[in-house]
């Protein structure tokens, strides 16, 4: 196997909560526990969950706008934790789930896509420039656009100008966090296709967040699970759903929508506390079968038979 | 940029009006020196409480025989640079308090506002008199307290701003783009707070210039024979009673500086503030307000609700925003119709139309009826439909989190459904209904759940009490708006669940809206497809979606990927939605459409077909026509 | 609720020690020297020096903070020597008047001021919004002092109807009725100001929640209107308009200084310019802290009664 060029090892992250009373101990929110997952080199990977399952803290804390409590992140063979903030977002870029919200109100679309170019890059003025007209040409908006200010653009639109700047640093890696969930369906296939453009020209790797299985089934080449913090099941896009290992990836693939298919639904079933997790597995009181083992022990990732990855301790058993 | 601010500004007639008064104060002040007024400060005792137009004195003189009008003119000066000198000071560093604080956070932050908290404690007056009674009296003085007393109001303000700048996105996102600490400060988050420090500069300035006034009419500002307007008042309190025009001169003044400030500073706020400047600070009345031309046709008797040539459109600049058109369609109980569109083709405001709780103004119902077991709401009068409301016609919203009243428990927001439409309902009955709806709607403990508050709960359980709320009374149509649209996929599973049980069990009619055609298959029994604001399909759901007749049904369903159908990545629609301000005359969809022809955009395109199945589509009406 | 309130009074505690700070190194730094304006400018420097000694001035600057700091914990603010009386008890005095003149002032401006504006919002643009409007700038333009003199020529002078200054009449009076006779004009002068931003407030934060998404899903329900903008809309907003009532109570507390001259009500306010004027500074110095901590202390029962209302606090 190729060198990964993203290497996760280990990674966890918690948030302070705010104390209850004087006496009372902070609590710690644990957004992200424990993750290890590798990434190689032009493959899109794919990282589903429901909402307050880690995936976007996960994604922040690998362009460094979280730090990690623990563990380590290795970018293209390099320990993130010596690279300087530029250094790295030469690397690694990030595109923002709301595309209106990620771009200043009081810039223009130039002044924007300037700011990579300049601090990032060191291009001189007539050098960004001229980037400034290829790129739009590459996310396919007018070159009058550069003159206009956010809030003159629909979403998609606005989209494209984060791709365009996330792209002006040149990086190798980009994550995608939500990037077409605050689109319409028409939308969301135009943005769709146009990064699956771009990862062929500029020979990128994409890690892309989403909640859709839909969009990361067709999207992607290898999906992680999250569940409550932790990676449940890491494989191969086209057959994780249709063959899921771990329960919650099969509770996930038999209630997502299907046309032509009734309503498969739990009765019960919702996340645990997250300020108070549940010794053993998390989902165990969600799964129908769970035995004694998962109420003390939780299970670790491991590989299992057709090359996946599952934290399950019955996923080999059938 | 500046004119386009200033026509904003005085497009507020008062504004201008303030601008007005105080342009004509500025300028007598500007020119003052040259008007050849008496000495302000020459005591002439023979001439002692002048009256006006008396002995040559406009305003007349004052105690000490001093001309009024000099005095006055020369105080305004006075006034008005000291209160604006101690305004600028406050707004400078106060302003620079709290970005740093809002900026950087941490223990600079809790330094910085812990100080300002103490600050914040003191009566305001307290702070300046103590600082007066340091420095002692003196109009500098008076300055320098009226400046640091109003410091924290900026530190404040700017600082909650600050920070919800900087944890945006967008400042995220310009440190991704390689800026650091002090370049993000300076030429990302400073850009974004000036409108915020403007707004409070020109709504306290008045403040300031009455505070000064204050402290030296108590005595504690200018000193004799220095004086402003406040020691001008308080010198003339003491023959209040013989002569009162000493008083009343420079007070008046003081208002009429004070009043065209504030009307100024409104008309700042209203132009700068996003919230007012898109006039949504208005306050919607209880029922869109229905314009309709000639007399509506009379409404079909046949079914439970019947919607005919139903148009809503949002009347806030020249051209109306057309959001609903000529919208059609009928239900009976135990039916599901699903409307589906993307954002903006007007099925929500379809929905909220049936009963009139479109926000108006700006909307406005101009044509259609909504027939309700014969009777056409828009004709009966608002209490009949107010009624029918929660009553006969339920709804349910997509993000329960904010359509459930924060402040009040889930037990009382269950009874007050209950008990609106029948004020005989006892508490122990209201109760036991409240239970048993909540246990309809499967929540395992309803006697804790009826005494928490929503933003205790989970989405997922505030759907369900948003369900049971809309069951309360049995409703014979029940609208769900994007019911599920803000849940994760398991908990909508077990949402739509409860819902398609429900209407089975009850034989509710239910209006499902969503944007996801997956989500829709499941659950309708047919299908309504909505484009800029018009049904351009409608049929058995089956039918629609296996045999889709319209080209955007096609492309829609082209474009909404589900898993395992392979086949690689969606079929984008290029394009976008057109403007509803500018609403092609023909089809909606044909610059989009790929089988569009010159007869497309010709002319309005009717929705033609029989009862199961209906297209608006020329191409379509050609071939099955 | 009885641990947030003792969480609540905790977190003030750093609050009241700023402000004694705050007012003793103020205080301090005043020039001049206190034995001097006490003893006369023909004191002998010996004099000086002891009277400097017996009020702890030789010390140094937080040793002296430390020791007046324990004599406040014992209700000793000192003794004024303008007034040759303890200080603690001339406040105790004084207070009474001014709590008087602006409670019923803050009462005033806080039920009129939310009145006016729920009316205003409710008839947004009507005539009652337009006549309330007009009155609440006219109201929030005009210094307190000159409304003040204004009324005593017209009300007083003029029309005779009640008396000009005092707290009660010189002869035969000191009873409720005489007080309120008294009271209701001076109450009235430093309400206006205060009504206005209540109003002003209250108008917004009405329009504010009428536009929310549960007062639409009330409606869906049937809710009648009047009951829409009480139950559901007025019950909100007050959340949002209680901080407001509690910086109101500063200014009122604060226009009382005005009032109190203007119409010479025997209060606090008064005492405190006078011994401004007069460099009484320990008076000054326990009048302030004295306010002040009341004012720390009304703050916290405007949050406490904040949680109260609104669930989603403290939790």
């Amino acid at each position: 196997m190729v060198e990964p060029v993203v290497k996760v090892e280990a990674l966890t992250k918690s948030f302070a909560q705010a104390r209850r009373s004087l006496l009372a101990p902070r609590k710690r929110l644990h957004a992200v526990k424990d993750v290890s997952v590798d990434i190689s080199r032009g493959e899109a990977f794919g990282i589903i969950g429901e909402s307050g399952c880690g995936k976007s803290t996960l994604a922040r804390m690998l362009v460094g706008l979280h730090a990690p409590d623990s563990g380590g992140i290795l970018l293209g063979g390099r320990d993130a934790k010596t690279m300087s903030a530029q250094e790295r977002n030469r690397i690694i870029q990030y595109v923002f789930q709301d595309p209106a919200g990620s771009l200043n109100p009081r810039k223009t679309v130039r002044q924007i896509l300037m700011t990579p170019l300049k601090t990032l890059r060191g291009l001189d003025a007539r050098a960004a420039e001229a980037e400034l007209a290829g790129i739009l040409d590459a996310v396919k908006l007018p070159t009058e656009a550069l003159s206009r200010f956010p809030h003159e653009f629909s979403g998609g639109q606005a989209q494209r100008i984060s791709i365009a700047r996330a792209l002006l640093a040149r990086p190798e890696i980009i994550v995608l966090d939500e990037p077409v969930s605050a689109l319409d369906v028409s939308i969301q296939a135009q943005i769709l296709a146009l990064l699956a453009d771009l990862r062929a020209e500029f020979g990128l790797t994409y890690i892309f967040i989403s909640h859709d299985l839909a969009v990361v089934e067709a999207f992607c080449d290898r999906v992680a699970v999250m569940y409550f913090g932790e990676v449940v099941e890491v494989a191969a896009a086209n057959s994780i759903f249709a063959r899921a290992r771990h329960p919650y990836t099969n509770l996930l693939a038999s209630t997502v929508p299907r046309r032509g298919d009734g309503i498969f639904a739990e009765t019960q079933g919702e996340l645990p506390d997250p300020l108070n997790p549940p010794q053993g597995c998390a989902f165990r009181a969600r799964c129908p079968n769970s035995g004694d083992i998962c109420m003390n022990l939780n299970p670790v990732l491991h590989k299992g038979k057709a090359g996946a990855h599952v934290a399950c301790h019955f996923a080999d058993e059938d | 940029m500046m004119v386009r601010f200033a026509k904003r500004i005085l497009r507020n007639r008062l504004a201008g009006f303030g601008a007005g008064l105080l342009l004509m104060v500025t300028g007598l002040c500007l020119v003052t020196p040259f008007l050849g007024l008496p000495d302000p400060n020459v005591i002439s005792t023979a001439d002692r409480f002048s009256l006006p137009f008396e002995d040559g004195f406009v305003l007349g003189a004052d105690h000490l025989g001093r001309d009024i009008l000099s005095r006055l003119l020369w105080g305004t000066r006075l006034s008005l640079a000291v209160g604006l000198t101690a305004a600028l000071i406050a707004a400078l560093i106060g302003s620079l308090i709290g970005i740093l604080a809002g900026f950087f956070g941490g223990k600079l932050d809790d330094l910085l506002m812990r100080s300002v908290d103490v600050l914040m404690a003191f009566p305001y007056i307290l702070l300046a008199l103590a600082i007066v009674a340091v420095l002692g009296p003196g109009l500098m003085n008076a300055l320098i307290a009226v400046a640091i007393v109003n410091i924290p109001f900026f530190a404040r303000n700017v600082r909650g701003v600050t920070l919800v700048i900087a944890r945006s996105d967008y400042i995220a996102a310009a440190r991704l783009s390689g800026r650091g600490s002090i370049s993000l400060l300076l030429f990302e988050v400073v850009p974004n707070l000036w409108s915020v420090i403007i707004v409070a500069f020109s709504t306290t300035v008045g403040w300031m210039i009455l505070e000064t006034a204050g402290l030296s009419f108590l005595g504690l500002g200018s000193q004799p024979p220095q004086s402003d307007l406040g020691s001008m008042l308080g010198e003339g309190r003491a023959a209040l009673i013989t002569n009162p025009h000493t008083s009343v001169i420079p007070g008046l003044m003081i208002f009429v500086i004070v009043m065209g400030i504030n009307l100024l500073g409104d008309g700042v706020r209203d132009a700068l503030d996003p919230r007012l400047a898109k006039g949504t600070l208005q306050r919607s009345s209880p029922v869109t307000q229905v314009l309709r031309t000639g007399q509506p046709a009379p409404v079909d008797t046949q079914s439970t609700l019947d919607v005919a040539g139903l148009s809503t459109e949002f009347r806030v600049d020249k051209n109306p925003l057309r959001a609903v058109r000529d919208v059609s369609f009928s239900l009976n109980g135990g039916e599901c119709l699903a409307i589906v569109g993307e954002s903006g083709s007007g099925k929500s405001v379809t929905a909220l139309s049936i009963t009139g709780l479109v926000a108006s103004p700006p909307a406005v119902i101009t044509s259609g009826t909504v027939g309700f077991r014969g009777r056409d709401l828009f004709s009966e009068p608002f209490d009949v439909l107010r009624d029918l409301r929660g009553r006969r016609i339920a709804y349910i919203f997509q993000d329960p989190l904010s359509t459930l009243h924060p402040l009040l428990t889930v037990g009382a927001q269950l009874a007050e459904a209950m008990v609106t439409h029948d004020p005989r309902l006892t508490k122990p009955v209201l109760r036991r209904r409240a239970i048993s709806l909540l246990e309809d709607v499967r929540i395992a403990n309803p006697e804790h759940i009826m005494m928490s508050y929503p933003h205790a709960l989970s989405g997922g359980m505030r759907q369900r009490i948003g369900i049971a709320m809309a069951l309360a009374n049995d409703p014979d149509i029940i609208i769900a708006d994007e019911p599920t649209t803000a849940l994760d996929v398991t908990v909508q599973a077990q949402v739509l669940r409860i819902l398609d049980d429900l209407r089975r069990q009850k034989g509710v009619g239910l209006i499902f809206i969503s944007h996801d055609l997956n989500v829709v298959s499941q659950i309708s029994d047919r299908i309504a497809v909505m484009y800029a604001g018009q049904i351009v399909e409608c049929g058995p759901s089956r039918d629609v979606l296996e045999q889709p007749a319209h080209p955007y049904t096609r492309a829609l369903l082209a474009s909404s990927p589900q898993i395992g159908a392979g086949g690689g990545l969606p079929k984008p629609i290029d394009g976008g939605l057109p403007r509803p301000d500018d609403l092609p005359a023909g089809c909606a969809f044909a610059a989009r459409c790929e089988m569009a022809t010159d007869i497309c955009s010709a002319s309005a395109v009717e929705l033609r077909g029989s009862a199961s199945r209906e297209v608006r589509c020329v191409k379509w009406e050609a071939a099955n026509g | 609720m009885g641990r947030y309130i003792l969480f609540r009074a905790a977190a003030s505690v750093p609050v009241l020690i700023g402000i004694t700070i705050i007012v003793f190194v103020i205080l301090s730094l005043i020039p001049g020297d206190p034995a001097t304006a006490i003893l006369g400018s023909y004191a002998t420097p010996e004099n000086v020096a002891r009277l400097n000694a017996q009020l702890g001035l030789d010390r140094p600057l937080v040793q002296r903070y430390f020791i007046w700091l324990g004599n406040l914990l014992q209700g000793d603010l000192g003794r004024s020597f303008s007034l040759n009386r303890p200080v603690i008890d001339e406040i105790l005095e004084r207070f009474n008047a001014t709590l008087i003149l602006s409670g019923l002032a803050f009462v005033m401006c806080s039920v009129l001021g939310i009145l006016a504006g729920v009316i205003s919002a409710t008839r947004q643009y009507g005539l009652a919004d337009k006549l309330i409007t007009f009155s609440v700038l006219v109201g929030i333009s005009v210094p307190s002092f000159f409304l003040g003199m204004m009324m005593i020529l017209y009300f007083a002078v003029n029309l005779r109807w009640v008396p000009a200054s005092g707290m009660y009449a010189l002869y035969g009076g000191g009873d409720l009725p005489d007080l309120l006779h008294h009271l209701v004009m001076p109450a009235t002068a430093l309400a206006v100001v205060a009504t206005g931003v209540v109003a002003r407030m209250s108008r917004s934060a009405m329009l504010e929640v009428l536009r929310l998404d549960f007062i639409r899903t009330a409606r869906a329900k049937g809710v009648r209107e009047r009951r829409v903008i009480t139950r559901h809309a007025l019950r909100y907003a007050i959340v949002s308009i209680l901080p407001v009532l509690g910086l109101q109570a500063g200014f009122v507390l604060s226009g009382a200084v005005y009032i109190e001259i203007v119409f010479q009500w025997p209060g606090i306010g008064r005492m405190l310019v006078d011994a401004i004027l007069t460099r009484d500074i320990m008076l000054v110095q326990g009048g302030v802290l004295f306010v002040a901590a009341c004012y720390v202390l009304f703050n916290i029962i405007v949050d406490l009664a904040q949680l109260w209302l609104d669930p989603r606090l403290g939790r």
